[in-house]
């Protein structure tokens, strides 16, 4: 099976006629699903989006093109990029540079809708193109790559059942913090709670917290869950988070050195799976 | 026996809330759990520049808390061709979490000495999610952490695993941990793409139950030069086979591991 580099895609001028086919072949079809992420860029933190569509084909030649919606609050976008086609063994790459500069703005945080569609073929069982967001700051502070979350029904990653997640071996000690990054793609405010766990099971709760429609919150766990600290670290540093909310948001985890400042651990938290319990 | 039993038990169902059948049914559980537990997997090292942690919890969810029992939780520790180094079981309460530092339980002659390996967790319990074990991966400097992957949640992708943005610098070196799920040999491969196309092919030998962590200049040459300052990108084989990737990076001005599965 052969990866070799396959003659690149010129950009599509004008919509020919089986380009037309296949959009209404698509309309007649289940699309392709988007998969949200954070997008950060402050002028230290930097972001950028991978689109990769050799994670879903085996095909170098063929085509994809990728739209991406930025959301700040509102329910509407305050940008929407629709990118030109690429081939299959192509990485479709977008700065968050290229966000300040359509935006007319110095700074952005909020979220982004990646939707990946292959222009040649209907969506299969794995209706998604793997789509990484890249985290990053001048002085190494960050450094980060998460996969983006599938976050509507219908496919067989089961990233988010409902309103648990949970992370085994969260920080709270000398050495390390951690911060708990949500975020709330629903076009309404989101409740959440976090309960932290020691080794032996005693626990400490935040109060109930709140995240704004369509925005990113990060949370300290020192700030929100008074005590952490000396709960985890009286049985060695370590437990475990878990995180309610009362609709599904996808978490993440970062763990900072508390000396250098350097997040050095960025992943996303998992669900509650097994057999649906409510 | 169990027939007869269980014909018993159809024809006075009130035995059903007895001790002696109760616990019978807690042991019978049990047994169940043993013999086919949730299995995970991950990959670790125990050297001096990087040691590993396990951990796993057994939380309970509010809205079906009967569903949270204690557990029983096994861990294996394979050397990097395969070899069984060490059977570990710990009782997990309900609600607690197991912290557990593998130089801890690795045989005192392998401790800093393990520079890749396969670890298996079974979780002998319900399965629920909360089941799902995490790794740190950690030194002086940096804790890195990601979940295990033993590649029950994703059945199958469409194309091949892949690393998004490869570079190679000083502050960004890149290593692949391969860990073989398979009682076979498996040979990986791995194609190294620059921004315009360019590929390089290699190869990953691991033998059955067998892992290798390997940096990037190991397996291709001059990737630094052939990368020429551009983010790449690294395929693996593809969704047929029986290997989990992670991939770190280390920047090595900071000393820092930055870790991430695929």
């Amino acid at each position: 099976m052969s990866v070799a580099a396959p003659p690149r895609v010129r950009p599509a001028t004008s919509a020919s006629p089986d380009t037309q086919s296949h959009r209404a072949l698509r309309h007649a079809a289940p699309d392709w699903l988007p998969v949200i992420g954070w997008f950060v860029d402050d002028g230290r933190r930097r972001s950028r989006i991978n689109v990769v569509p050799m994670g879903n084909t085996v095909d170098p030649h063929e085509r994809f093109a990728a739209t991406l919606k930025f959301f700040r609050g509102a329910e509407q976008p305050v940008h929407t990029f629709l990118s030109e086609p690429f081939a299959g063994d192509q990485v479709f790459r977008y700065e968050s540079a290229q966000l300040l500069q359509a935006i007319g703005a110095r700074r952005f945080e909020g979220l982004v809708e990646i939707t990946a569609r292959s222009l040649d073929k209907p969506p299969s069982h794995f209706p998604w193109i793997d789509s990484w967001l890249e985290f990053s700051a001048d002085d190494g502070s960050l450094s980060g790559s998460v996969p983006g979350f599938v976050f509507k029904g219908g496919t067989t990653k089961r990233v988010m059942s409902g309103k648990w997640q949970h992370w085994p071996g969260v920080a709270a000690n000398s050495e390390y913090g951690c911060e708990v990054l949500l975020l709330n793609y629903h076009p309404r405010p989101t409740p959440l709670r976090l309960d932290l766990f020691a080794p032996s099971g005693r626990r400490a709760s935040s109060e109930t917290l709140n995240l704004e429609p369509r925005m990113p919150r990060t949370f300290a766990l020192d700030e929100v869950i008074p005590g952490s600290r000396e709960l985890l670290s009286r049985e060695g540093g370590f437990g475990s988070l878990r995180i309610w909310s009362a609709y599904k948001v996808p978490g993440f985890v970062l763990m900072r050195n508390r000396s250098t400042g350097v997040v050095s651990s960025f992943d996303h938290t998992v669900p509650f799976a097994g057999a649906p319990i409510d | 026996m169990a027939i007869i039993a269980r014909q018993i038990l159809e024809r006075y169902p009130r035995l059903r809330s007895t001790w002696p059948v109760q616990r019978a049914s807690e042991w019978r559980q049990q047994q169940s759990w043993r013999a086919h537990p949730r299995r995970m997997a991950s990959w670790y090292r125990d050297a001096p520049d990087m040691h590993t942690r396990l951990i796993v919890s057994n939380l309970e969810l509010p809205e079906a808390p009967r569903a949270c029992e204690a557990a029983m939780v096994g861990v294996h520790l394979l050397a990097e061709d395969g070899a069984e180094l060490v059977r570990h079981r710990v009782r997990l309460g309900r609600n607690a979490t197991l912290v557990l530092e593998l130089a801890d339980v690795l045989p005192m002659q392998c401790r800093g000495q393990i520079l890749s390996g396969q670890i298996t967790i079974d979780f002998e319990g319900p399965q629920l999610g909360s089941s799902r074990a995490y790794l740190h991966w950690y030194n002086d400097r940096s804790l890195t952490s990601s979940h295990e992957k033993f590649g029950l949640t994703i059945p199958a992708v469409g194309g091949y695993w892949t690393v998004p943005n490869i570079q190679d610098s000083d502050d960004y070196r890149v290593h692949l941990a391969v860990t073989n799920l398979d009682a076979r040999p498996f040979v990986s491969d791995v194609t190294l793409k620059d921004d315009e196309g360019h590929a390089l092919h290699a190869e990953v030998w691991l033998p059955p139950n067998g892992s290798r962590f390997v940096a990037l200049d190991a397996l291709f040459d001059n990737p630094r030069g052939f990368l020429h300052q551009q983010p790449g990108v690294l395929y693996f084989g593809n969704n047929r086979q029986p290997a989990m990737y992670y991939y770190f990076v280390q920047n090595q001005r900071l000393g820092t591991w930055r870790a991430q599965h695929l």
